[in-house]
């Protein structure tokens, strides 16, 4: 089932938390929603769902319009940041609640409802843990509930927000794997809502990168690595540098010293120069343009980080140097930029100035 | 390994312990036990046959039979009127709501002798609410159905009070995630809302439940005190008190008591079965 | 492809997926509201209404009475007895409950709570088995002249029987959830266990101690069932106020009565007042207020 959204607005009082966005998912594909907490991501995902009802735009499932369509018409998969299992159920009972509360006639005989049920217990290596109850559960277990009980209805699309959030690092990397592995196995259109980067560049196909209600960039984990289309999703995304430079006819300057490199597609003003640590490198101190000390050195395992202090503009900067150069802190050294990207400078929200 | 003297619980580094406990259970046992232990002690030397010989006494078989009937009767009542008040104070904000949930304590807070006179007053043949019942052809005050009305003023405010907090603590993504799973709202509140809160209503129930058979202020004045048609146990207690007929009282007393502890321990038994079966308490 | 159109058609839906439709909501606060008109409110308005149906001078008269006179004396003197001792204890069996581990902890608590599941009439009773003229020790406090039935020590007893749990049980759960942090930092401050108790523990749980000495003396004052057991309603000597309440009733006195039963309600409201902005100013200082 591919999703369309025209348009959607939700604002509640008068702050508002998605601003008209537009937004394709195709039938089959695993996206994620990630911005920082506050960007929007979790309201978006309500919308889709029917528990939020959107001061403006369309929401449409394939070819049906399903903006006025209430949840429970929706037919969404819906799993809860806390996974919201009834406490007074078993988990069997969780399961297949979607089902036993459909209307006679479309309602599963018991014995079909009790063969989805064990199939989909199967399916989430749960299998003998029907008769128990949530409170019995470890959190990892009770996450797989969850989603059992999200596919027991058969959903148009599976919607999870913040699926991992209330575990543990090392349940969290086991449990993502299976997840890719759940979706690639049953097909269903998925989209998850995270704040955790790693997450969503390991997990989707496509991620949408959310801040203050808009979408920043859609693309593949390697598109919105590689090639960051705003100064939000290059700050948002990995680790990044952030220069304050000006573009005199057409060239890059700090603090009036010409950097030597070409100011790509930005004209005349103030500018972002932006770079990731590994884009960059040290060379010679007379060589350089760009030239500062040595503050800090860190080496952890196959790389060495180095700060260094600019001396045109005295601004801070990270980046990685090969383990076999010796470095001293304090000595004078140059800066030779490989890739890097300008923005014109604007409006940078919520973003790290400089990645730790 | 060091020769430890014995202790009582385990060690802790705050002072006070033995002062604080040996205080209490000399306190406890000097207002509370021995007190009820005298009671008992005086019942068991009445033994369960004089027990069983006071209470078939027809008039005051007639008087357990009411107090124990209404007191299940008025229970039943305030726990679905007190269901009622629990979700609108719980889930609408309005207008008054604190007001209202402030006022729900009113009967705990008023004197029952003053309750009792105020509710007479109310529902007396010429009272406020008595004179147009009356015009019906329904007369409260003086019968069963007044104590019935003393019964649920006092037992309200234990159903509110126990339902509540669980109401409370029903997160509403419990609601949402019913409602993504298609099911309605009427459905949604048959089958996720309400079967949590059958413990605490259970013991909401027990409580007004223990508490009406108890009761005497609120009770005697609306009750008329007629006997075989109005008479309440505890009115029995007293009435026997004051012929000073204190076998035939503690009698009494004892089969009161004996619901008491039994009300407790279906309460105590209603919570473990709740922290078990529910992962928390 | 459809256009990102703009449309200003009123939502079909205008309440959230947790929520009624506005006309049931309304009907069921509606209901609420009706039901605690009738069982709550109508009753305390007609006390005031009844005290003063004859005006102000009959009120005060019936207030004036040396038999009421007495009545109050009474009553603030039981409460002056059983108040404070419940504090301390309800202080000490705290400290007990919620500081340490010790077997039989939780019967403890139980029986704590006993006497709000025994009947006041009950009571009442356990004293005169006690301490009647046939009572296990009634013989020797009488030969030692102390009378306890029928006079002020069997009221007070009483009195303080059925408020015995309101500190304790307000108490315990309020220090369990404080934790012994504060306390063990005082202590490895040199506190010693009297200074650690009144610099530390006191100021920690002095709303909670206040909300259940207020609980605890609107019911002192008020109690009525077990008073009536022990006291022999003795006019001017062993009423108290609700006791007289009883006595001016039966007597057809209703203006006296309702004059009488208005200070008590007065009392009831200003109790119910004060724990109210207790629980709101104080709400994390008290215990009742995080269960609910």
């Amino acid at each position: 089932m591919d999703i369309r959204i025209r348009g959607l607005t939700k604002s509640f009082g008068a702050s508002p938390a998605i601003h008209g966005v537009d937004l394709d998912i195709r039938s089959g594909e695993l996206l994620g929603l990630l911005g920082p907490s506050g960007s929007g991501k979790t309201t978006l995902l309500r919308m889709i769902a029917g528990l939020e009802i959107p001061n403006d735009g369309r929401i449409f499932f394939g070819d049906e319009d399903a903006s006025f369509k209430t949840v429970q018409e929706r037919r969404v998969g819906f799993v809860f940041q806390s996974y919201a299992l009834f406490r007074h159920m078993s988990v069997a009972d969780n399961i297949s609640y979607g089902l036993r509360v459909r209307p006679g006639a479309q309602r599963p005989t018991t014995a079909e409802i009790a063969k989805r049920v064990s199939d989909l217990l199967e399916m989430m290596q749960l299998g003998g843990f029907g008769s128990r109850y949530p409170a019995q559960l470890s959190g990892g277990q009770r996450q797989r509930v969850a989603l059992a009980r999200a596919l027991a209805v058969e959903p148009r699309v599976l919607l999870l927000d913040e699926p991992f959030g209330a575990l543990d690092a090392q349940v969290r990397k086991d449990l993502r794997r299976w997840l890719r592995e759940i979706h690639d196995r049953t097909g269903h259109t998925t989209i998850f809502v995270t704040h955790d980067q790693d997450e969503a560049l390991e997990l989707s196909d496509r991620v949408a990168i959310l801040s203050k209600g808009r979408i920043e960039q859609i693309g593949s984990p390697q598109d919105v690595y590689h090639a960051p289309q705003t100064p939000f999703v290059f700050g948002f995304i990995g680790e990044s540098n952030r220069l304050d430079v000006s573009v005199e006819y057409g060239r890059i300057k700090l603090s009036g010293v010409d950097l030597g490199a070409a100011a790509q597609a930005v004209g005349d003003g103030a500018a972002w120069l932006f770079f990731r640590p590994q884009d960059a490198r040290l060379t010679d101190a007379s060589q350089a343009p760009l030239r500062g000390a040595l503050r800090a050195i860190h080496r952890t395992g196959a790389v060495t980080r180095a700060t260094v202090l600019l001396e045109p503009g005295g601004a801070l900067i990270d980046l990685d140097a090969p383990a076999d150069i010796a470095l001293q802190a304090g000595q004078q050294t140059g800066v030779h930029l490989g890739r890097y990207t300008i923005f014109p400078a604007g409006e940078l929200a919520g973003v790290r100035a400089r990645a730790a | 390994m060091l020769p430890v003297a014995w202790r009582f619980g385990q060690p802790s580094p705050l002072p006070g312990f033995r002062l604080a406990l040996c205080g209490t259970l000399l306190w406890l046992a000097v207002i509370v036990l021995i007190p009820l232990g005298g009671v008992l002690l005086r019942s068991s030397s009445i033994g369960l046959a004089g027990i069983w010989e006071i209470a078939t006494q027809p008039r005051l078989m007639a008087a357990l039979r009411l107090s124990f009937g209404l007191s299940l009767l008025a229970g039943v009542f305030s726990l679905v009127v007190g269901l009622l008040i629990a979700w609108v104070l719980t889930r609408y904000d309005f207008p008054g709501s604190r007001f209202l949930d402030a006022a729900i304590d009113l009967p705990f807070a008023m004197p029952t002798a003053v309750a009792g006179i105020a509710l007479t007053a109310v529902y007396a043949p010429n009272g406020w609410f008595g004179a147009p019942l009356a015009a019906l052809g329904l007369k409260v005050a003086y019968t069963p159905l007044g104590i019935f009305i003393a019964l649920v003023f006092i037992g309200l405010p234990f159903a509110v009070r126990t339902i509540q907090p669980v109401l409370a603590e029903t997160e509403v993504e419990l609601e949402e995630a019913s409602a993504t799973l298609g099911a309605t709202r009427a459905q949604t509140i048959r089958k996720v809302i309400l079967p949590p809160l059958i413990p605490a209503a259970l013991t909401g129930l027990a409580l007004s439940f223990a508490r009406a058979v108890g009761e005497y202020g609120s009770v005697i004045f609306i009750a008329g005190n007629i006997p075989f048609a109005s008479e309440i146990a505890p009115l029995m207690v007293v009435m026997k008190l004051e012929e000073f007929d204190e076998t035939g009282a503690t009698a009494i007393a004892a089969i009161m008591l004996g619901v008491s502890f039994a009300m407790l321990l279906v309460i105590n038994l209603v919570q473990a079965w709740t922290r078990r079966r529910l992962g928390h308490g | 492809m459809v256009e990102s159109t703009i449309f200003r058609e009123p939502m079909k839906r205008d309440r959230d997926v947790a929520d009624e439709r506005p006309l049931v909501r309304r009907l069921l606060i509606a209901l609420t509201v009706g039901l605690m008109a009738i069982f709550f409110f109508t009753p305390v308005a007609l006390v005031f209404v009844e005290a003063f149906r004859k005006g102000a001078p009959a009120f005060l008269n019936a207030l004036g009475d040396p038999d009421t006179q007495s009545a109050i004396r009474l009553t603030l003197l039981v409460a002056a007895i059983a108040v404070p001792i419940n504090a301390l204890f309800g202080v000490a069996a705290a400290w007990a409950a919620a500081r340490f581990q010790f077997p039989g902890k939780s019967i403890l608590i139980t029986l704590i709570d006993l006497p709000f599941s025994v009947s006041p009439v009950v009571a009442g009773l356990s004293y005169v088995v006690l301490f009647g003229s046939r009572g296990y020790f009634g013989p020797w406090f009488a030969a030692h002249g102390i009378p306890v039935v029928f006079a002020l020590p069997g009221i007070a007893l009483a009195t303080t029987f059925v408020t015995f749990p309101f500190v304790a049980r307000e108490l315990i759960p309020l220090m369990q959830q404080q934790g012994v942090d504060d306390e063990e930092a005082a202590l490895t401050l040199g506190a010693s266990p009297w200074r650690m108790f009144f610099t530390v523990t006191l100021p920690n749980i002095k709303w909670g101690l206040l909300y259940g000495i207020l609980l605890c003396n609107a019911r002192a004052m008020g109690e009525f069932g077990a008073v009536a057991a022990v006291s022999g309603r003795i006019r001017g000597e062993t009423n108290t106020l609700p006791l007289h309440v009883e006595v001016l009733y039966g007597g057809f006195d209703l203006a006296g009565a309702f004059a009488v039963a208005s200070i008590l309600a007065g009392l009831a409201l200003v109790t119910l007042i004060v724990k109210t902005i207790l629980e709101w100013r104080h709400a994390d200082e008290l215990a009742i207020s995080r269960r609910r």
